[in-house]
């Protein structure tokens, strides 16, 4: 058979076409993937030393309140050796700063947003929204996803922290920008204490040590490479751990508690010990476990908080335990992603007290006594993929937005109990599903019990692959509340829904929207009788001297009354002096003006999907 | 390799010299008297395609049942093709594995830039790998080899369809329709 030149090149059309296309598509990411800096280069695990976050002091302090300011901004970090990467940080640290409470003292933290209006090398419209994970706040105090502070703006956040003690953190939250947004840095831990939990013997202290674990690609000029594997998942090829890659930590032989938290984007982690040894879990996100479990391997969704107790006594003097990681299904990993950091045992103890795990931690928390009887519906929620967008039971956070906020998936009265049966029917991801406002108790995965470490309160549940897992929950606060995947990718592109506990709760976007600045006073001197109990001590906000977490208050019953009062003193605040208040961002503003991406073809869908909705 | 039978489509013998004088066709008897190799060659290559899809037809079908089952179908044809290429040879049945294998590959595309319009992938592009970029080209190449056993008049239909596809994909593509 002879070809002519024009059948080879009616012929060449088409192939080039079926061969260049995928590829060129691919080749437009692999250029900012393969320009990440060479596993050669990257420092070895466990030559960088460990490192704690900052702790946050506040600004002010009254009776029953702890002010705090926090300014979110870009920093040029240098988190490898010899390299800056522009990151965004809360008061420009990576991770931000720690903030400890304690039980029954509300805190405001005032998240002012300082940083670019375009994002650097993504290029997108810059803006933010803060949630605080694990904690019952108000719906407009929640970070609700377009509830938005843009750069030159400002928002105070009452947090009441009336639960119980539990390792929490504040993200970002902003409207599909949130996977980057905290991929870039905005994320950090808030510890709330009680009493109950500061009298047992458990590790305090330094002795109670934070541990920020998440993954990140650096290219070679240093900056961070943010792909987003075709809306599957930001993956990294090196492991930080408070910022630090793959850190060495020196430690006693004796007992520490970790406060282990997965702030990755999309990473999913099996943690162990190398020497084969237990780990005891005594805390998950809402706080301590009835009893300790102990187990060698630790599934580790992101989002989910586990307190962990390990001891290093058992170890001589020399001895280095590394943390391993053998990553669950579904996940990226590069050469060095299957260790996370590394501990060296040292020779002395500077103080041996609280240096025990009791049999028994809290065994009184309310939600980890509810059972399936104690349940007036069960509900079925399917985290699925539907034309392309991730959904929850068909459904996106586009269609909560079109219809105004009001489309909710469930709408259970207040104080009901319910179980919610979470699906995943595919085999090819796992789903962390956060939900907010509760802790809720796992009953059963597959029908089998939960995994002993996730015997305690949660808030965020992993959905492994072909899995139904049921959890029974209590709704105790009204309003608006989302509920999503914390595969951050997947929650922005677009599996995210809401519920909404019985009706007429605080509108979670128009209730108390971000402001521009300058920003007024943060807090407002107790010289108001009407909300003062009495006249005594507590006067005029005291600023504080010294750099010290707020952990001396004892905790009174919890209620919600000093939120309320202190939203009646902005309200009225608001009417004498307050200029208009600049609106938060609207739908149409949101759908109109997509956010652009590095990875064209992101961009492009979301126009797409948005094409197809208008329709 | 024609089998018994096979009646290649040639056109009129005007027509032809007509053409050969203006574009360079290939003489009309090439169809009837291909190259002994070609079938061997058809063959080989569709095994070879065919072993990618059936040794990836269980991921597949992990995301989901309809992808699965795509696979194990196509791998399934393409493995049958080559030992039927061998046997019974014929325009009819190559026109069969070049219509089948330029499907695959409009669906591979599809998949690649629009994403498979059904199943829990439906509307995700997937990302190209070197493994699918070679099949595909084995693909192609595997259609090419089966033109030789088809009559003029259908490989001219064929370029000028092929044609029609390439023309087609750049145009979405230059325009920015295409992701």
């Amino acid at each position: 058979m002879g070809l002519s030149r024009r059948d080879l090149l009616k012929a060449g059309l088409f192939s080039t076409a079926a061969l260049a296309l995928p590829a060129e598509r691919v080749a437009r990411t692999e250029l900012a993937v393969k320009n990440r800096i060479p596993q050669s280069e990257l420092p070895a695990p466990f030559t960088v030393p460990f490192a704690k976050p900052e702790v946050l002091a506040p600004v002010a302090r009254t009776a029953d309140t702890d002010y705090y300011i926090v300014t979110q901004k870009q920093v040029a970090a240098q988190v490898l050796p010899g390299r800056y990467t522009n990151m965004w940080g809360y008061n420009g640290l990576v991770p931000g700063p720690t903030i400890e409470c304690m039980r029954g003292r509300q805190a405001v933290v005032r998240q002012i947003c300082d940083l670019p209006d375009v994002h650097p090398s993504l290029r997108y419209k810059v803006w933010t929204s803060t949630h605080l994970h694990g904690s019952c706040s108000l719906p407009q105090y929640d970070g609700y996803a377009n509830d938005i502070t843009k750069p030159g703006m400002y928002k105070d956040y009452v947090y009441p922290n009336t639960q119980d003690a539990r390792t929490m953190w504040y993200h970002d939250h902003g409207i599909h920008i949130t996977a980057t947004n905290a991929h870039m840095g905005l994320a950090a831990m808030y510890i709330l204490h009680d009493q109950a939990e500061l009298a047992l013997p458990i590790p305090h202290g330094a002795y109670d040590v934070p541990l920020i674990i998440k993954d990140a690609t650096f290219a070679q000029d240093g900056e961070l490479v943010m792909d987003d594997n075709d809306h599957s998942g930001i993956y990294g090829d090196v492991n930080l751990v408070n910022g630090r890659p793959w850190p060495l930590m020196h430690v006693e032989p004796r007992k520490y508690r970790f406060r282990m938290l997965n702030a990755a984007a999309s990473r999913s982690y099996d943690l162990s010990l190398s020497t084969g040894d237990a780990m005891t879990v005594i805390g998950t996100d809402g706080g301590l476990m009835p009893r300790p479990q102990e187990v060698s391997h630790l599934r580790f969704a992101m989002a989910e908080r586990y307190e962990v107790v390990i001891d290093f006594s058992k170890y001589k003097p020399g001895t280095r335990v590394v943390l391993r990681n053998e990553s669950p299904r579904n996940n990226i990993d590069y050469a060095n992603t299957d260790v996370v950091m590394a501990f060296e045992v040292g020779g002395h103890v500077s103080d041996s007290s609280n240096n025990e795990v009791p049999p028994e931690l809290n065994p009184n928390m309310e939600v980890m006594g509810l059972t399936a009887a104690d349940a007036t519906r069960t509900r079925r929620l399917d985290f699925g993929r539907t034309n392309g967008a991730w959904t929850i039971n068909g459904t996106t956070w586009a269609d909560v937005v079109d219809s105004d906020y009001k489309h909710v998936l469930a709408n259970p009265a207040h104080d009901d109990v319910e179980i919610w049966e979470l699906q995943n029917e595919s085999g090819g991801w796992f789903h962390p599903v956060h939900i907010h406002m509760v802790d809720f108790r796992i009953l059963d995965r597959n029908g089998r019990p939960p995994l002993a470490h996730e015997l305690g309160p949660k808030d965020v549940v992993y959905v492994g692959e072909g899995e139904i897992v049921r959890v029974v929950m209590r709704f105790d606060h009204v309003g608006k509340y989302m509920i999503h995947c914390h595969n951050l990718v997947h929650e922005d592109h677009d599996m995210m829904a809401q519920f909404e506990v019985g009706h007429g709760g605080d509108d979670p976007v128009k209730a108390d929207p971000a402001r521009a600045l300058p920003a007024g006073p943060l807090f407002v001197k107790e010289d108001d009788s009407r909300d003062r109990p009495d006249d005594s001590s507590s006067a005029t906000p005291t600023p504080s001297p010294t750099p010290t977490p707020a952990v001396s208050t004892p905790a009174p019953p919890a209620k919600r009354s000093p939120i309320r009062k202190l939203i009646r003193r902005k309200r009225a605040r608001k009417s004498i002096k307050r200029k208009p208040v600049r609106k938060t961002v609207s739908r149409k503003h949101v759908k109109r003006k997509p956010v652009k991406k590095t990875v064209s073809r992101k961009s492009v869908k979301r126009k797409r999907v948005s094409r197809g909705r208008s329709r | 390799m024609p089998g018994p039978g096979h009646t290649p489509a040639v056109p009129a013998a005007g027509t032809l010299a007509a053409r050969r004088e203006t574009a360079g066709a290939p003489p009309a008897s090439l169809a009837a008297h291909p190259p002994w190799q070609v079938a061997p060659i058809a063959a080989g290559l569709s095994i070879l395609v065919a072993w990618v899809h059936l040794a990836y037809w269980q991921s597949h079908w992990d995301e989901w049942w309809g992808y699965g089952v795509f696979f194990l179908a196509t791998g399934l044809a393409q493995a049958l093709f080559a030992p039927a290429i061998l046997h019974w040879g014929g325009s009819r049945l190559a026109l069969m594995g070049i219509a089948g294998n330029l499907a695959i590959v409009g669906m591979y595309v599809l998949s690649r830039t629009y994403g498979v319009p059904v199943g829990t992938h439906a509307g995700l592009a997937e990302r190209a790998g070197a493994v699918d970029l070679a099949t595909t080209a084995a693909e192609i190449a595997l259609a090419g080899v089966l033109l030789a056993l088809v009559g003029s008049r259908e490989r001219r239909w064929i370029f000028n369809l092929m044609l029609v596809a390439g023309v087609v994909l750049w145009g979405l593509r230059t325009t920015g329709r295409l992701p």
